[in-house]
């Protein structure tokens, strides 16, 4: 085995083992990671369906809730996650053609771009909070349009959705962040990539989660 | 898994692409088009969650397993939303309420002892 005597800092051979080939290595990673994402699409999809149940059953006062949240930061953290979202397609693109210095720029970027994200996020659940929006025993609604335990219920949904969310986007934020400084000591190369691309997968799984959130939570009335 | 690497202007299109269906789902949002409008935001989004799915996640390029394994979930999630519903919204139809007297605020009132006698 000649790759045996790599030192500390030298990339690690990029095939595994127990791989016939690279092809078979990467397959193997998108594979695992896609079953990884399915699990993910039903645990977030258990929320979208206790939503569907109570949007169909009050939505008067799903309506009015929704008015009160901020529609404007709901788009701009949409095109956020899409702006990051393209630049980590641009980090894999970097990776393919072993531009080491043009993969962690993006990586980076695409992390930031999540933290401007969080930013904005929390911004909102400030605003929620200053007007008494938090469920629980502080919990007011003073719209007068619709009862204002359905309101609530509205307000607990939006809080655990968006919460699991934002908490996948640092989860994120972290998992680019680490690659990024793997990618600075040349751990990647064309031949091996995967966790650039693994990674990948789950932060535009993040932003398709969003772009379901939006309309659902922000756009029910209508303006 | 793609067999070619995928060129930086179709990220760029699909990119564009996107931010364009942005745009489009909230001026959706201030134009009255009834019961549609949550058709036309739903719409919209499935079409945005399928651009990033095929171009950003690469999967249009990649081979039959990984899209069998991709679309798996989401049929997953589609039975989980339908069987749910199904049975959330057909509750006031048991046999004892085909007369009326429910209200139609009944899906609550499954187990309620009231509405249980035949």
């Amino acid at each position: 085995m000649p790759e045996a005597a790599t030192s500390r800092n030298a990339p690690p051979p990029a095939r595994e083992e127990q791989f016939n080939d690279l092809e078979q290595q990467t397959e193997a990673a998108h594979l695992g990671m896609w079953l990884f994402l399915s699990t993910e699409i039903l645990f977030f999809g258990g929320l979208f369906g206790a939503y569907t149940i109570y949007r169909v059953s009050y939505p008067a006062a799903f309506a009015a809730a929704s008015k009160d949240l901020l529609m404007w930061a709901g788009a701009a953290d949409t095109a956020i996650l899409l702006v990051s979202s393209f630049a980590m397609a641009m980090a894999v693109h970097a990776a393919q053609t072993d531009a080491r210095r043009a993969l962690t720029v993006f990586l980076l970027l695409a992390a930031g771009i999540g933290g401007l994200f969080l930013c904005l996020h929390g911004y909102e659940y400030y605003k929620d909070f200053a007007e008494h929006h938090i469920p629980g025993p502080s919990f007011r609604y003073e719209g007068g349009k619709a009862p204002a335990n359905q309101v609530q219920l509205f307000f607990l949904l939006y809080f655990l959705m968006t919460g699991l969310h934002s908490l996948h986007v640092t989860i994120g934020i972290v998992i680019l962040t680490v690659l990024a400084v793997q990618s600075w000591r040349g751990k990647f190369s064309r031949e091996y990539y995967n966790p650039v691309e693994i990674a990948g997968l789950y932060w535009h799984f993040v932003d398709i989660v969003w772009v379901f959130l939006f309309p659902l939570l922000y756009l029910i009335a209508r303006r | 898994m793609p067999t070619e690497i995928v060129q930086p202007k179709v990220y760029l299109r699909t990119f564009a692409l996107l931010l364009l269906l942005l745009v489009l789902t909230v001026g959706a949002n201030f134009i009255n088009l009834g019961p549609f409008n949550v058709a036309a935001a739903l719409t919209i989004s499935i079409a945005k969650a399928a651009l990033i799915i095929l171009f950003f996640m690469e999967v249009r390029y990649s081979k039959p397993l990984v899209w069998l394994f991709a679309s798996a979930g989401f049929i997953w999630l589609l039975l989980l939303l339908i069987f749910t519903e199904t049975d959330y919204q057909t509750r006031g139809w048991s046999a004892q309420n085909w007369r009326g007297g429910t209200n139609g605020q009944d899906h609550v009132e499954f187990n309620n002892p009231a509405s249980a006698k035949p």
